[in-house]
Parts: C-alpha cells; structure tokens; sequence
C-alpha cells in the first residue's frame, strides 16, 4: 500500500514583493527558465530573493534588501519583503496530486493545500522583517494555507512555522557571476569542498592512507637537510617549555585536511597539462559550474539511498561570463543536463537564443521597480511558433535585446533600410539596438506579438501591394485590434507601389542609373544615356532586386540635393522613430 | 514505556496490519496502552511514507496519548492526536472555506449565550415570535427555548437520520438560530462535526487528501461516538479507506447527553466486516459508580454490546465532618490509606461545587505533605469583574462581528453597544479605571499578539486597588489567563499561526488547560469535565451549597446544577467518597449547622426522614 512512488517536485511560481528593486512580481518557473533583461533590471534580486527563501547556504539579509520606494530616503520600519513559492507535485510533468505513499506526503502532510481546482500544492512564504526584540532584520518561514489571485497574494493566510526538515529536501543553489573554481577549492562552503569533505573510503582505507602519509612525512625530514635543520632548531623550545615532540609535517597527515589542498589539473588536447588556478577565468568558471553538476547528481544518488528525496534548484547568474561564442553554446547543453530546475540569468544572445521561447523572463525596470513579463504561446498556431523560432535563432537571440522591432517583407528592404538607418543616425543599427526584420510572407502577427510581450517598439514599413496589405491587416487585426490606418506605427506605401515603383515614382530615376553605372550594369555613356524605359525595365527585374539594393541605396544617400537623400516613405518612418527614442537626425537635410 | 509485557490480546491488537478492528476493551484493559503501542508500532515499524490520526473524545486522552508518545522523537511528528472536536475545528479553520468558514471558527459553547442567540434570532422571525409571544415570559418561554435547543441539537448531531428530514417547525428554528450565529461569525459545538461532516462529502477531493495523508485512523471511546461524529469518519474513510482502529467498552458508555451511542461501534464492524479483538483480562468496576449517576440521572443508560457481564462492584461511600477542618482531616486520612493500597496521587481528586470549598482540604493536605495541584478555572469561572470583562473584550477582539458578548460586555458596562464599538471614546466618558485598564489591554494587543504584557497591566490595575479580596481575584484569575494562554503557544506544532482568535477557540474546547500535573487533583466541579480518576472526594456535599442556594427557586438553574453533579460523579471510575460537614464557619464567624445535600438523599445516602448519614467513619 505504501510503496515508495515516484513523485518529484517543482517549483512552479515565485512571488517576491519588497525586495530591492522587486516591489511586486510574478514569475513562473519552468525546468530552465531564462532571466533575460537590462542590466538592473532586477534578475540577480530574483535570483536573491529565492536564495532568501530557499537558498542552501547562509547569507545575511538586512535593511538593504528591503524595496525603497521612489522619493523615499529610508525603509519605513514596517516593510517587510515577502517571497512566496509554490511547490507542485511532477512526475515527468505537473501532477495533480501527491500520490499516495510518496516521500512529499511524508514530509509535508497536513500543511499540502488544495487549490480552486482541488489540486495539491505546497505554498511557503518567506518574509524578512525587522524583529524589534532581537533589533535586527530576521528571515522566518511558513506554510501558506492558500495560493490567491495575483492581485492580492499578499493577504494569504499563513499557517505556523516550518521545520528545518521540512524545507531541506528543497534547496537552491546560487552561482553569481564571480563564481571561480580556484576560490572553490579553497573555501569551505563551497560545492567543491562540501563534495570532498567526506571522501567516502571505507575507514580502514583511510587508516592505511594516513600512516602512509605519516612515513611519507617521516622521509621527508629525515631526507631532506633544511627540514631536519629546523626540526633541531625547534627542539631547543623544549628548554623553555616542556614539550613532548616537535614535529615538522610537510605533508598533512590527515585525510581530510588533505583534501582542503586538492588540485585539478587540466589541459586541452595536445597541450600539456596545468592547475586549474592556472587557466583562464573562462575555463574556471566554466569548471564551477560542472563541480556543481557533479554535486547535484551526487545529492540525488545519496538520497535515493537513503529512501528520501532532494529537489535541487540551481540559480545561476551569466553563464556566459568570460566564454567564448562557441563555449557558451556548449555551456548551454551541458547545464541542461543539470539535474533539478535551473534559473539562469543571462546577457547573451547566443545563450537566451538557444531557450525555449516560452522558457523566457523579461526583466524590466520601470521607475524604481521592475516588472516581469514571459511569452505564453499557447494561443499561436504551429506555423507561427515554428517562425518565431526561427527568427530569435536567425537573430542569434539579437531579437530579445533589442530596443525596436522594424518589420517588412522583401529582400530589397532587409538590405536597404539598414543602409538608410546608418546614413540617417550616423550609428550603425547594432549600436542602436534596432533589428531590421523582414517577415515573409507578410505574416507579420508573430512578431508583433512577440515584441508586445517583450515589450519592444516595434514599426511595419509595407509594401502598398494589395495582397501584402490584406495580410498586413490581417495580423494587426490579431495583433492588436485595428488596422493599419489606424496606426502610427505603420508605413504603407502609397498608390499600391513596391519600393521600386516607390523610387521612380518619387523621381530617384538619376540615382538608380548611377547605381546601374557604379556596379557595370550600364556604360557610362553621356552621349547615349540609357533610355529611362530601360532603366525602369531593368530596376524592376526581379533578379536584379537584390543585387542593386545597396547600390541604389548608397547612390540615393550621396546625391548633392540632401533634401533627397532619404526618400519620403522611409523618412516618416524614420521620423517616427526618432521621436520615440529621442534620436537626432544626422544625415541629409534637417 | 513497554517495560511491561503485553498480553497475546493486547500483542494482536498491537501487530493488526492493515483493515477495519475494533477492540472491544474493558475496563481496565489497557486501552490507551494498546493504541499508543500500536500507533508506535505504525510510525516506527511500517515502511512507506504516511501520518497517523489518533481521534479522542476527552483533552486528557489527548494529552495522555501525546505524553505517552513523546519518546518517538522525529517519528511523533507522523502522529497527530486531537478530539473529534478539534480536529474538525482544525479541519474547517485550514479548509473550510470552500464552505463559507473563512479564518478561524469562533465557538460560542456557554448554553446561555446559545440561547440568547435563539431568543434574538426567534423574536426576528415572524412565525416564531408569535410562539415566544403565547408562551409565558417567565415559565414557559425559557421551557420553549430549551425545548427548540434540543431539537437543534437532535438535528445537528443526527446527519445521517434526520438532517433535511425534520419537521418545518424545527427546521424554521434551526435556520434561525444557525442564521442567529452566523450573524455573530460564531458556531456551536455541533455545528463543528456538521459542517466538518459537509465539507468532506460535498468535497470529496478534501477527504481523498486526507486519505492519502492518514495511513491509518484509530478512534479512542468509540462506544462515545454520536451520529455527527461517526459520520465525518464514513465520510473521512470513503469507499476505500479501511484502515481504521476503534477502541472502546460499550458498557462504559457515560455521555448520555451529547447524543452519543455504543450503536455506531456496533454499526462500525458490522457494516465494515470489522476484525474484533476482545481485551478482557483485567476487570476494574465503577458499578457501585453507576449505580450513583443512575439515581442523579433516571435517563442515564449503561448500553451493552453482546454478553451482559457485569462490572465488579466498586464502592461509593458517605463521610460526615464535625466541621470544615475534620471533613479535611477525613478526606487527608481516607487517601493516605489508598496511598498504601497502591493507589497514587495523581489517580485521585477532590472536587468541590466552588474552590472556596476546597481551602480547608488544601490547608491539610499541605501539613501532611501530600502532593497536589489546583484547578478551578474553565472559561466561565473567572471571579474577578475586570478579567470577566476583559475576556469578552478578547472575543470581540477575535471576533468584530460577535454582537452577543458585545451586547453582554456593554451591559456589564451600563453603556449602550453602538457607543461600544468606539472603545477609546466610551473609557474617556465614562472615567472607569476598570475600563481604562481593559483598553489599554486590548491597544497593546492590537499591536502585537500576546497576552503576558496585557495581563501585567490588569494587574498594575488590581495594585491599585484598595479591596484586597479583588486584588487576589484578579491575581489568581490572570494567573489562570496566562496559564492558558502559555499552553496555548505551546500547542500544536505546525498548526496556525498564534492568534487571539486561535486562543479564543482553543479556550472554548478546553485544549488549553494544562495537561494532568502530579498529585492529588483539586477541582472545581466544572473544572473537572472532560477529567477522570481512580478516587473522587466530593466534598462540601451540603445544601445550598451543592446545589446553589440561588438555584432554589430556578428550575433551570437547579438542573444545571443537577447535570454538574452528575459529572462530578461520572468523574470517578472506582471509588467514589461524598462528604460534608456538619457545622461550617461563615467568613463573618457565625457557625452554621448544615444540612446534608439533597443529591445524598437521591442517592440513598442520605435517608430523606432524618438527617442522618448512613455510615459514619473516620
């Protein structure tokens, strides 16, 4: 009847209010969630505010981790920061219920709460207050008795203490950016040395190994003059106080004191082989991350040994720090095969890039507090995730840090509006934080969804085409409600015309002919110009498009007259921008 | 603990795996023994991981079983032991708000304030205001009222038989009163197995938690179960759930009020094909006992299950005094002689009708060097105005919307209640230090949730009294307050934050009285409700007395009186000692003759044509 089941857990949303810049925020957790966000924005106090709840390890928490208002100049007495997490019951995926006979049912019995739709969960509130009698900032842990509304979770009634038993089997590790497994090796505390304190070798071992070493230290004074000279020396402490021996121990003679002076020696293939302490920051770091992987999987087997259960959460702030492209990539796959749910907090693209979509966390500050967002793509279709997919790889992940979105659809676009952009900001797109993005098919919805959710500006510029343009108002309607005449975001090309009818309707016939010239498309022949009709002819080949996009673009922003160095559709759409970002126009006339 | 062996019964009942058992043990037996062996086998012996639910009818069960178990260490984490009671009050405090209980229940279980409540909430209704209006004010109506209380009653404790099949009067009476309560965020005692009792059928997913929870139940005086009570178990067991234990004697079935009958046990293993273990080795008699409680209650029944044997014979004894001090020095004497027959202190107690009585007993028992402690207190008891009144003031702290004891706090002040919900303004007006000193209580608590800084302030009040007699009234009554209140923070691990609203039910089902102390026990007789011992002195057995002369020309307070001497007569399993003095000392120095109790005369004690004792020894 009670035979062991095979229940996991998993903490499936933290709640955090007060701490730091976190005044009140949600956020869900998967298997790998990814934190991404500006720099303070408020990943590391998330990360934070779950080690004060959860965390294995001590770290004081005091008035500074308490949130501070805007126009506040001091914590009001009474503030306290709350973290609340939500434990559920997983096996492969969230369960319902806590079978019957499982270690989680043991351990937590009557405080389980059944949610709204019956469902098991365990809710645990952390709060850290200022506790008048002990006169300093005190963390104390309950159960809570309910899992409320976002709105108001604070008020959720709270049953009395936890013990330390109850909350063990939960824990989460911390990795902050200045992790280094040369001060590992040699900080007590560290997952290094909590895995090598007990080495685990049968006691006679141990013996054995230790008289080794006690002759190992005999030979070494006996050998060795300068020993031997100091160890006569010292002798003479007997005349002043009665000592029964004086001994020299070059080598430690116990075992555990040994393995504080552990070693990793390393090396790259071919090369030849040195301390770790030796390598770069990069590999050293890197190495940190792995001993923790050792340790957690060596956690788990221990427990299961013992007929208990750990759930493990590793929080772990850039995993990029100090690698390379093509090592944080490699780093990527190697802690997905952490065990246990892992928080990662993250700068690079090429690490966000390689998340699931909906494994994403925005971080964003919005006055003194920060704000939380994620992507649910339950209501896209298959197409559509598959796009949005390929577009974050496509952008190596650029798209999630972006500051605006320009979207469009053709090639002659993508090649052209960026040249423009640099002429018009005199700052390359990357330094602005803009992605040009063209969208195929005009199934612009993904991405006007995706930038909503990320809370990125985003601006279509369009072909006046009408098949484009019912498209177009197709996913706006979707999107957002509206369409495109009501936007003013939106460009549209006016008179139903592709960007080439757009330029030689608005006259830039000269600059496409001194394109055509530049690349050998046409002679330079004063006395027989090309006719305008071969021109037009030419420019509108459709093999032609992409070949002289840049050429044409480049020879519209150095014509003599800048009024006309950008032509009127892109201005308005450059204009716009401007306005919203605050940027300065640089090019052509102002 | 197990330095005795067990008895191949007791061994059985101890190593019964998983199914439905019921012991049928009999006096003496070593019940509790054999549950809490049983329990320690579950929690150290079965592998897998599981709790056990120990359910109890008494806080001193409770207590006892907790006690016994208290070297399981880590393990004893896996036992919860409550009362029925308080594990539905628990129950409905964690998850009742599904059914409209948000927060914790608070408890009105004075009779008086049940029917204030049914009064008000009658005089609203307009088809039961015309019965109370036909019905003599002062005769018949308080008879109407008790009439419609156990009709509530009836229905309340009978889910399975009678709820939603009682008849429209009673219906419409027990929509009132239970609207009455509500009203005043308030439930009885009945209405905590009810709506228990709801909560886990209308919620079937509450019990399957519960079930997944509790690898097994184990019910103790199962022959004490009523229908309610019976009725959260079926519905705590479901189909499946069958790993229940009930222990009892359905010959020692006493709580013949409350609804209770050994039916359900018998019901229990026939409907569940229950496994039965007799345990019948060690006989131990209260038929002498009985035999009493029968003459002071007609309606009092001793149920049998199967075979009719009859309990031993037991003894029930009269001893009269000279005066206070020789009935002291008869009951002193009395126990050191029990003491050399083997019996101990802590198995014997001296009740009285009020603890003045028992000033004579503890002066004797303090020159003979026999151990003892005191107990006087239950929630209605305290002596002292500012504490009475201070503990209303706490119910209306824990429950703003409890309209009774603001109504009863407002009269005791002479205030109107609407002014009372101002508390600040009404102490400035009406300049009553009494007041003032309640106030300032009830501010500091507002801020934070502990008494022990109230209580030093109702004292600084009693300091400054010039009367001495209320000084030490209201001394020993914070006393008894802080008590309370100290073993209610110690109470259950891992339940409910500490409240005032937690205290206040706490109180009203008794849990935070002190668990058993060493010595001879010396009780008040409402104190001593819920208890029971080996040996009981009730002493001071003298008209007007026991029963109060106040209750002379009050029916209904003379039956209270008569209930209360039928508990402290049920308090004795063994031996029971009735005495009384012949002449008492009044506190004004007047020496008055006494005549016997009336209840000696009920219990052919006494004879009714003289005065004279049957047996008088020393």
């Amino acid at each position: 009847m009670f035979a062991a089941s095979d229940c996991g857990v998993r903490i499936t949303q933290v709640r955090v209010a007060n701490f730091r810049s976190l005044e009140n925020i949600e956020v869900d957790l998967d298997d790998l969630t990814v934190l991404v966000g500006a720099n303070n924005s408020g990943k590391t106090s998330f990360l934070e505010a779950m080690f004060a709840a959860i965390g294995a390890g001590r770290r004081l928490f005091g008035k500074e981790d308490i949130h501070l208002k805007s126009g506040e100049t001091s914590v009001p007495i009474e503030r306290k920061a709350v973290v609340d997490i939500r434990v559920q019951p997983f096996n492969e995926q969230i369960i319902d219920l806590f079978p019957l006979g499982s270690f989680w049912i043991g351990l937590w019995g009557k405080n389980i709460v059944q949610d709204q739709y019956d469902n098991d969960f365990i809710g645990i509130r952390t709060e850290l207050a200022w506790n008048e009698t002990q006169s300093e900032y005190r963390l104390e842990r309950k159960f809570l008795k309910q899992w409320k509304l976002t709105g108001d979770w604070l008020t959720a009634n709270t049953t009395n203490g936890i013990s330390i038993e109850q909350l063990e089997p939960i824990l989460l590790y911390y990795m902050n950016a200045q992790r280094d497994i040369k001060e590992d090796l040699h900080t007590s505390g560290s997952f290094w040395q909590r895995l090598v304190n007990d080495l685990g070798l049968p006691e006679e071992s141990v013996l054995e190994i230790e008289q080794a070493l006690s002759t190992l230290n005999a030979r070494m004074v006996e050998e060795s003059s300068v020993l031997k000279h100091i160890q006569k020396s010292l002798m003479k402490m007997n005349n002043v106080v009665t000592t029964e021996q004086t001994e020299i121990t070059p080598v430690s003679r116990h075992l555990r004191d040994l393995a504080k002076g552990m070693d990793i020696q390393f090396a790259t293939s071919g090369a030849q082989s040195f301390p770790l302490a030796k390598h770069g920051m990069g590999t050293r770091s890197l190495a940190s991350i792995l001993v923790f992987r050792a340790f957690a999987s060596w956690k788990a087997l221990q427990a299961s040994s013992n007929q208990t259960q750990i759930h493990t959460l590793l929080g772990l702030e850039e995993p990029e720090a100090h690698l390379h492209p093509q090592a944080q990539r490699a780093l990527f796959h190697q802690i997905k095969e952490i065990k246990g749910q892992r928080i990662l907090s993250t700068h690079s693209p090429y690490f966000a890039g390689q998340a699931k979509l909906e494994a994403l966390r925005l971080f964003q500050k919005k006055g003194s507090s920060s704000e939380v967002s994620r992507l649910d793509i339950s209501n896209l279709k298959p197409d559509e995730i598959k796009n949005l997919k390929n577009l974050v790889i496509l952008t190596r992940g650029d798209i999630l840090f972006c500051r605006a979105l320009i979207l469009f659809e053709g090639q002659t676009e993508e090649l052209a509006l960026p040249v423009y952009a640099e002429a018009y900001w005199g700052m390359n797109i990357h330094e602005l934080g803009f992605n040009f993005i063209s969208v195929g098919g005009s199934t612009y919805y993904p991405f006007v969804w995706l930038a909503k959710y990320l809370n990125i500006k985003w601006y279509i510029f369009s072909d006046g085409e009408e098949t484009p343009k019912i498209k177009l108002n197709k996913s706006l309607e979707k999107a957002e409600g509206g369409n495109a005449s009501t936007r003013d975001n939106v460009f549209i090309l006016p008179n139903g015309q592709s960007i080439e009818d757009y330029l030689i309707d608005q006259k830039y016939l000269p600059e496409i002919e001194q394109a055509m010239i530049n690349i050998g498309d046409l002679q330079s022949n004063q006395q027989n110009p090309a006719s305008e009709e071969t021109i037009k002819t030419k420019f509108k080949i459709k093999s032609n498009k992409t070949r002289l996009a840049i050429p044409v673009t480049n020879a519209i922003i150095a014509t003599d007259d800048l009024t006309r160095r950008f032509p009127q559709a892109i201005a308005e759409l450059f204009e716009k921008i401007s306005t919203d970002f605050g940027l300065k126009k640089v090019g052509g006339a102002s | 603990m197990s330095q005795f062996r067990l008895t191949p019964d007791q061994q059985m009942v101890v190593n019964h795996g998983d199914g439905p058992l019921v012991v049928v043990a009999g006096p003496g037996s070593g019940k509790t023994r054999v549950l809490t062996e049983r329990i320690r086998r579950l929690v150290t012996e079965v592998p897998g991981h599981f709790y056990v639910l120990a359910l109890t009818f008494t806080n001193k069960a409770a207590n006892e079983m907790t006690e016994r178990l208290s070297d399981l260490g880590m393990a004893q984490k896996r036992v919860t032991i409550s009362t029925m009671h308080g594990f539905c009050l628990e129950l409905l405090r964690d998850r009742g708000e599904r059914i409209g209980v948000i927060g914790e229940p608070q408890i009105f279980e004075r009779a008086e304030d049940r029917q204030q409540i049914l009064l008000e909430a009658a005089m609203q209704d307009p088809f039961l205001v015309d019965l109370l209006k036909q019905a003599d004010e002062k005769q018949e109506r308080p008879k109407l009222l008790r009439q419609w209380l156990d009709h509530i009653a009836k229905i309340k404790t009978h889910p399975l038989t009678h709820l939603g099949r009682e008849e429209p009067l009673a219906r419409h009476v027990v929509e009132a009163y239970d609207a009455g309560l509500r009203a005043c965020g308030a439930y009885d005692f009945d209405d905590l197995l009810l709506l228990a009792y709801q909560l886990l059928i209308d919620f079937p997913k509450v019990a399957d938690l519960y079930r997944r929870i509790y690898g097994y139940i184990c019910i103790d005086e199962a022959q004490d179960l009523n229908e309610a009570q019976y009725a959260v178990l079926l519905a705590l067991c479901g189909d499946s759930f069958r790993n229940v234990m009930m222990v009892g004697d359905p010959k020692q079935s006493i709580y013949g009020f409350n609804n209770a009958s050994p039916e359900y046990m018998r019901k229990f293993y026939k409907e569940l094909n229950a496994r039965v273990i007799k345990l019948n080795e060690n006989f131990r008699s209260s038929q002498a006992v009985i035999d009493v409680a029968k003459k002071l209650n007609p309606q009092y029944l001793i149920a049998t299950l199967e075979d009719d044997r009859l309990p031993i014979q037991g003894a029930v004894k009269l001893f009269v005094g000279t005066d206070e001090t020789h009935e002291a020095q008869i009951v002193c004497k009395q126990l050191e002689k029990l003491f050399t027959q083997g019996h101990t202190p802590h198995q014997c107690a001296i009740l009285g009708r009020n603890q003045y009585l028992l000033m004579a007993v503890e002066n004797e028992l303090q020159v003979r060097g026999i151990p003892f402690y005191k107990r006087f207190s239950s929630l209605e008891e305290y002596d002292s105005p500012v504490v009475r009144e201070f503990q209303l003031a706490l119910r209306i702290f824990a429950n703003p919307r409890d309209q009774l004891h603001l109504n009863a706090l407002a009269r005791a002040w002479e205030i109107d209640p609407s002014e009372l919900v101002q508390l600040g303004q009404v102490v400035e007006q009406t300049g009553n230090p009494r007041h003032f000193a309640i106030k300032t209580a009830l501010n500091h608590l507002s801020r934070l949730v502990d008494l022990r800084p109230c209580i030093q302030m109702l004292q600084a009040y009693a300091d400054k009294l010039e009367d001495n007699e209320e000084r030490r009234a209201i001394y020993n009554d914070t006393q008894v307050l802080l008590q309370q209140w100290d073993h209610y923070l110690r109470s259950g691990s891992g339940s409910s934050s500490k409240t005032i609203a937690g205290f206040m039910s706490s109180m009203a089902l008794g849990t935070t009285r002190q668990t058993q102390a060493d010595g001879v026990g010396l009780l008040s007789v409402h104190a001593s409700k819920g208890l029971e011992f080996d040996v009981v002195f009730m002493i001071g057995m003298v008209d007007g007395v026991f029963p109060d002369y106040r209750a002379k020309n009050n029916p209904n307070a003379a039956l209270e009186e008569q209930r209360s001497a039928f508990v402290a007569v049920t308090r004795s399993k063994r031996l029971l000692y009735l005495t009384y003095p012949k002449t008492r000392k009044m506190p004004w120095g007047e020496v008055w003759h006494s005549r016997p109790s009336p209840y000696l005369q009920s219990m052919d004690l006494v004879s009714s044509s003289s005065n004279q004792p049957w047996e008088s020894r020393s």
